[in-house]
């Protein structure tokens, strides 16, 4: 049997004094698309940050693929093949969209060892046109000569997902890839994300609060009350489970 | 766009042209002065490698000069028969060294003013260190540097003879210069670019981000050493005052001058540093004071230094041919 792409036991992890998550597991199998709700401060981008190694886990492990990443930094672990996106995407905005897919790639290569010494002052072509391949399959051609910092937030979101694309990793942790999008985009981020989790064959976790794309993303369902997973499973039974609807889903609104 | 390489090979052709005319245009002593503002040049361009680039503020650029200072005096000193050349590069390495060492604890704190403060408490310690110990000659530093002789297989060449140590100061700055523009434009600086502008970025794209800013920090400690070993034999002393925080605020003072967000401003700083203060010499006293002024007024008035702002201008020119009666624009300050 595979191991599951991702396996979190007993993880405690908070700021300071104030311990957010508490004895959090959760198991990722390879190919599934696992979306983690919960209602406001329910702790669910302290989990999304400690799964990055943004915030430090105060106990428990967390593996990856079978290794343990619980003590990496943040690049370790994008080196061992996990992609982040952040809730605001991060782009450099002074460089042109193509040079911050560029940086992306030098950045893999670097890390895999693969970059030969070289004395070039411009990027290599070949990565230029692979970022530039990348660029046009997101819908970013054709914008090479301004910065990224004119994109607009939904280009910069694609940006974002292109620079993360371009490291070719196998998990993609998504910090609310719909965050602050008017329907219609949000409708077109998870075409673009379905797209993409199909044709590369990466397994998702990503932290959601809209409805819509919780359940026409997610193939398995967690909800975190509390700093708490109290319920785990297919988006059906998550659906159905009463007390998830009681503290999260009931009351009636799709926005909780 | 432009071809970056011919571009900045075509600059760097025409100020070592200017340079090596130097001598059949103005005295002895301008041509020494101007050896000492290719020095300073290259401590900008590397103090601007860190700001610019790779987005650390530096506070304590002169304990690496002094390293290098140091290094090339006691190496010309005590052991002559050390190749000039070779004693350049163990400079350079020291420098090197020493921002090794101080990075390895300084970068732990970027954030902030804290990164500032650590590099000026280290170099300071630098400078008690160079102050109280007798292999550096004490609070006396070290005299009698002498120019060196250059001797390969075919013959040697006297540097202390006429203005053939300052050619060579010239020769060993524009190549400084040329691997500091390099490592800006390479892979390497495009690393350190992402890192400044978004470390948290940057580490999330798999970059070990205080690696390579320790690398970013060991070049300009190399560059910076080369230039501190290069000044030794030129004004034949070296003592602890290199490493005062004065002479660290010197390179950051060029920068802001000439203007940071290009590359060659530092070198534009350290030119009009050097002409201002040549100007006022004679007025003892009032020369700081107004340097001081001077630099104040720039610095607020001109915020993308003289030569980022001359840019701008040209720039502006060109995109807007020949407005018909235009007022003559406004100099450099207004709004932009």
């Amino acid at each position: 049997m595979t191991p599951p792409t991702l396996s979190v036991r007993g993880l405690f992890a908070g700021y300071g004094p104030v311990m957010i998550l508490k004895d959090v597991a959760l198991t990722v199998a390879p190919g599934e698309r696992h979306v983690v709700i919960g209602p406001n401060g329910a702790g669910k981008t302290t989990l999304f940050r400690a799964l990055c190694g943004e915030v430090p886990a105060r106990a428990g492990r967390i593996v990856f693929e079978g290794r343990d990443v619980t003590g990496l930094p943040g690049f370790r672990r994008v080196r061992a093949g996990i992609g982040r996106s952040f809730q605001v995407a991060r782009i450099f905005g002074e460089m042109t969209p193509a040079e911050n897919v560029v940086v992306a790639l030098e950045a893999g290569a670097a890390a895999q060892g693969r970059a030969r010494p070289s004395l070039r002052v411009a990027p290599e072509p070949a990565l230029v046109a692979q970022a530039e391949a990348m660029l046009a399959d997101l819908g970013l051609a054709g914008r090479d000569a301004a910065p990224a910092a004119i994109l607009s937030h939904g280009d910069r979101k694609r940006l974002e997902l292109a620079m993360m694309l371009s490291l070719r990793p196998r998990l993609l942790l998504l910090d609310e890839p719909t965050a602050g999008m008017a329907s219609g985009d949000r409708r077109a981020a998870v075409r673009l994300i379905d797209r993409i989790v199909r044709e590369t064959g990466a397994t998702l976790l990503l932290t959601e609060h809209d409805m819509e794309v919780v359940f026409g993303l997610g193939t398995r369902i967690s909800v975190l009350h509390y700093g708490e997973v109290v319920a785990s499973g297919a988006p059906e039974a998550v659906r159905a489970d009463p007390f998830v609807r009681e503290i999260y889903l009931g009351r009636g609104g799709r926005h909780a | 766009m432009t071809r970056p390489v011919p571009a900045f090979a075509l600059t760097l052709a025409a100020l070592v042209a200017l340079a090596l005319a130097l001598p059949f245009l103005v005295n002895r002593g301008l041509v020494f002065l101007a050896g000492l503002v290719a020095i300073n040049a290259v401590l900008g361009l590397s103090f601007n490698l860190l700001f610019s680039t790779a987005g650390l503020l530096s506070f304590g650029q002169a304990a690496f000069s002094a390293a290098g200072a140091y290094a090339a005096a006691l190496l010309l000193l005590r052991l002559p028969e050390v190749p000039f050349l070779a004693a350049l590069a163990a400079s350079a390495l020291a420098g090197a060294g020493l921002a090794v060492a101080i990075g390895l604890v300084a970068l732990r704190r970027t954030e902030g003013v804290y990164f500032a403060v650590l590099t000026l408490a280290f170099s300071e310690l630098v400078h008690v260190v160079l102050a109280k110990t007798s292999l550096f000659g004490r609070n006396d530093g070290l005299t009698g540097i002498p120019r060196p002789r250059l001797s390969y297989g075919l013959g040697s060449v006297d540097l202390a003879v006429g203005d053939r140590y300052y050619v060579l100061v010239i020769l060993v700055t524009a190549a400084t210069a040329a691997a500091l523009w390099w490592v800006t434009r390479s892979r390497l600086g495009r690393a350190f670019r992402a890192i400044r502008l978004d470390a948290m970025r940057a580490a999330y794209l798999g970059i070990d981000v205080r690696r390579r800013r320790l690398q970013a920090f060991a070049i300009a400690g190399a560059a910076t050493g080369l230039a501190g070993a290069l000044a030794a034999p030129l004004t034949s002393i070296v003592s602890p005052d290199l490493a005062h925080w004065g002479e660290s605020t010197k390179p950051i003072l060029f920068t802001l001058l000439g203007g940071a967000g290009v590359f060659w401003g530092p070198a534009v700083g350290a030119v009009v540093y050097a002409a201002v203060e040549y100007a006022t010499r004679s007025l003892a006293g009032a020369s700081d004071l107004i340097t001081g002024a001077l630099l104040l007024a720039v610095v607020l008035a001109v915020p993308g230094g003289i030569l980022g702002s001359a840019l701008r201008l040209a720039r502006r020119g060109r995109a807007r041919p020949a407005p018909r009666a235009a007022p003559a624009p406004a100099p450099a300050g207004g709004a932009p």
